[in-house]
């Protein structure tokens, strides 16, 4: 039951990274390896916010004590502001010169959050951080509530993407990728709709940060390492990228996955070879998914489905969005 | 001031080793092979688990792992990389994530996670105009610059060099003028991953190591390159020395703890200004 609750709780925290990433990378081609730095961006935001006034003895200087409504607020603006700064001059680059630039300003950022103690209370970071409805509930409840109430947001975070790219957004987004001058013949604006792209993710990732540490309550700049980011992208390409639904499959069975190994392993000798047993099969799993199932779980799912169109038997059914699956031209 | 200055020409030897190989593979195989981190702490973790738990000889041992890197490089590069290079540098990009979880987990099992170090003997260290320098220190710097001209000698001199910067430039137009991509690519993968094994030596021998190092070194390899321009082996030199340098001189101004951060934004400065770097070609990146 602990596994169940911790699977949908964190997978869900997961899941909406995985959609961030699949609006990015799946809908607009936009390989973020600084995924981390958004959702890093969301939580402390919402602490500052939501943390009562510091003390003599603190070191922190600001704690506003707002509601935690204000907080995810907050923890949305502050990460799209943070994207609209890095975004602008970082989406002129393409490919893997974006994913470097991204994964610089992530580790930047970390370097700052370590060691801007005024603001992120450095290495010692936040305890007990206020949870949503938490004085309403009695403590044994507690985890049931908040996996429902984060399964509420993912589910909300999935129709607003889901809209979004049925759009003619997501549609413009989609034809850049299929063919950029053909796009741009037909009056699209390259960069404007690669930066939507690019802050509509990172607030979700803002959203999904402060959300993390109603689950943690702790804050410290080690739940906000590289990893997280590497998560995502495993999460993603085993859910299928281009694939809304996918992103959530692939969060819930990585983090189940990470989870149930996490239970297993009580014992503190074995936890520390389980961790790396775990990374091994990730690794593994990675490498492989790759190699022979690059469009995922969405596309084993799709390719069961009876199909619509005639296309013959030399066709593959036109995934949603290609650019990541597609043979290259050279 | 002056020890500062020592202290950066030997963090930018240490990274002229890490960033040779890595240079030469992106630039023979055109993908930006994270996993040259992982095989520099696997080197760097062999040569401990060598010397320390078995107890061969420091230099034996170093040795040992440099040529089993060199084969595991290998191995990995066959198996894993060569039948993903058409699929384009983004996908390559992740797989080699990929095979960073899979080695790290590996060398988790062997040696458990933790601060390691080797067990070297103390040397009297020599003043040089008031400055301390360690034979170690003097090691790291002479091995930068026998590894430096080594490969640039197997570059210009040899056979089987002249065919690696043929696949470079055009593996197709190699390939139809007959020559072995395939021996030539094997080459490019053993000398990388040895010369990361050999930068993970050095690592070790200037500091201490942890299990999960490869993250942390590949940022600054990422930055080395990417300032000497992506590809660029001949620049790596100016570059190593140059980010080694600012490095440990901006030390003196801001706090050691962003010491790293000056390396990225020196990285982001230079993709968003000047991408193909100081010595890189023209190339289209946006």
């Amino acid at each position: 039951m602990d596994l169940i609750i911790a699977t949908i709780t964190l997978g869900g925290i997961f899941a909406l990274l995985a959609l961030a990433l699949n609006v990015q990378m799946g809908y607009a081609g936009l390989i973020n390896f600084g995924i981390v730095a958004y959702f890093t961006a969301g939580a402390y935001a919402y602490v500052v916010i939501t943390q009562p006034p510091p003390t003599e003895f603190d070191t922190y200087k600001f704690g506003f004590d707002q509601p935690i409504w204000v907080g995810l607020i907050g923890a949305v603006i502050a990460a799209v502001l943070f994207a609209a700064i890095t975004g602008w001059p970082c989406l002129r680059l393409r490919g893997e010169y974006l994913a470097l630039t991204t994964f610089a300003f992530a580790e930047v950022f970390g370097s700052l959050v370590t060691n801007t103690t005024s603001v992120t209370n450095g290495t010692l970071g936040f305890l007990g951080i206020e949870q949503p409805l938490s004085a309403r509930i009695v403590p044994e409840a507690y985890p049931m509530v908040l996996a429902g109430l984060i399964a509420a947001l993912v589910i909300v975070a999935l129709l607003i993407v889901s809209r979004v790219t049925r759009a003619p957004f997501g549609r413009a987004l989609l034809a850049l990728q299929d063919d950029e001058i053909a796009a741009v013949q037909a009056g699209k604006n390259v960069r404007r709709l690669r930066l939507q792209a690019f802050l509509l993710g990172a607030g979700i990732s803002g959203a999904a940060g402060a959300m993390y540490l109603w689950y943690t309550t702790v804050a410290s700049p080690d739940l906000f390492h590289a990893e997280v980011t590497f998560t995502v992208f495993i999460a993603l390409i085993l859910g299928g990228v281009g694939s809304n639904l996918g992103a959530i499959l692939g969060a819930g069975i990585l983090i189940g996955f990470q989870e149930s190994v996490r239970q297993l392993a009580t014992n503190p000798t074995i936890a520390e070879k389980t961790g790396a047993v775990q990374a091994v099969l990730e690794g593994l799993l990675l490498i492989l998914l790759l190699r022979f199932a690059p469009g995922g779980a969405a596309q084993l799912l799709r390719g069961l489905r009876p199909k619509r169109t005639s296309t013959g038997p030399d066709h593959e059914p036109k995934p949603t969005a290609t650019a990541f699956v597609k043979e290259p031209t050279t | 001031m002056l020890s500062y200055l020592w202290f950066g020409v030997v963090s930018g030897a240490f990274l002229l080793i890490a960033t040779l190989g890595f240079a030469l593979t992106s630039r023979v195989n055109k993908f930006l092979n994270i996993a040259h981190a992982e095989y520099m702490a696997v080197g760097a973790l062999m040569t401990y688990y060598l010397s320390v738990e078995v107890g061969l000889n420091f230099i034996i041992a170093a040795v040992v792992s440099i040529a089993a890197v060199g084969c595991l490089g290998w191995f990995i590069g066959r198996t894993v990389f060569e039948s993903m290079l058409a699929r384009g540098p983004e996908i390559l990009l992740i797989l080699s994530v990929g095979v960073v979880y899979l080695l790290q987990g590996i060398t988790e099992i062997v040696v458990s996670p933790g601060t390691k170090s080797y067990a070297l003997p103390r040397l009297d260290s020599w003043k040089v105009a008031g400055v301390n320098v360690t034979p170690y220190q003097v090691a790291i710097v002479a091995l930068a610059g026998l590894a430096f001209l080594a490969l640039h000698l197997f570059l210009s001199r040899t056979q089987a060099g002249a065919s690696v910067r043929a696949i470079a430039d055009n593996r197709e137009l190699a390939e139809i003028r007959g020559i072995n991509v395939r021996r030539a690519t094997r080459d490019v993968w053993i000398i990388a991953s040895a010369l990361a094994a050999l930068g993970g030596v050095c690592l070790g021998m200037m500091g201490t190591l942890t299990t999960d190092l490869a993250f942390a070194q590949i940022l600054l390899i990422l930055a080395v390159s990417i300032l000497a321009g992506l590809g660029s082996v001949y620049g790596v030199a100016i570059a190593a020395f140059t980010i080694g340098i600012a490095m440990d001189l901006s030390t003196l101004i801001v706090p050691s703890g962003y010491r790293t951060a000056v390396a990225f934004l020196i990285i982001i400065a230079v993709l968003l200004f000047r991408p193909q770097g100081l010595f890189g070609k023209k190339v289209r990146v946006a």
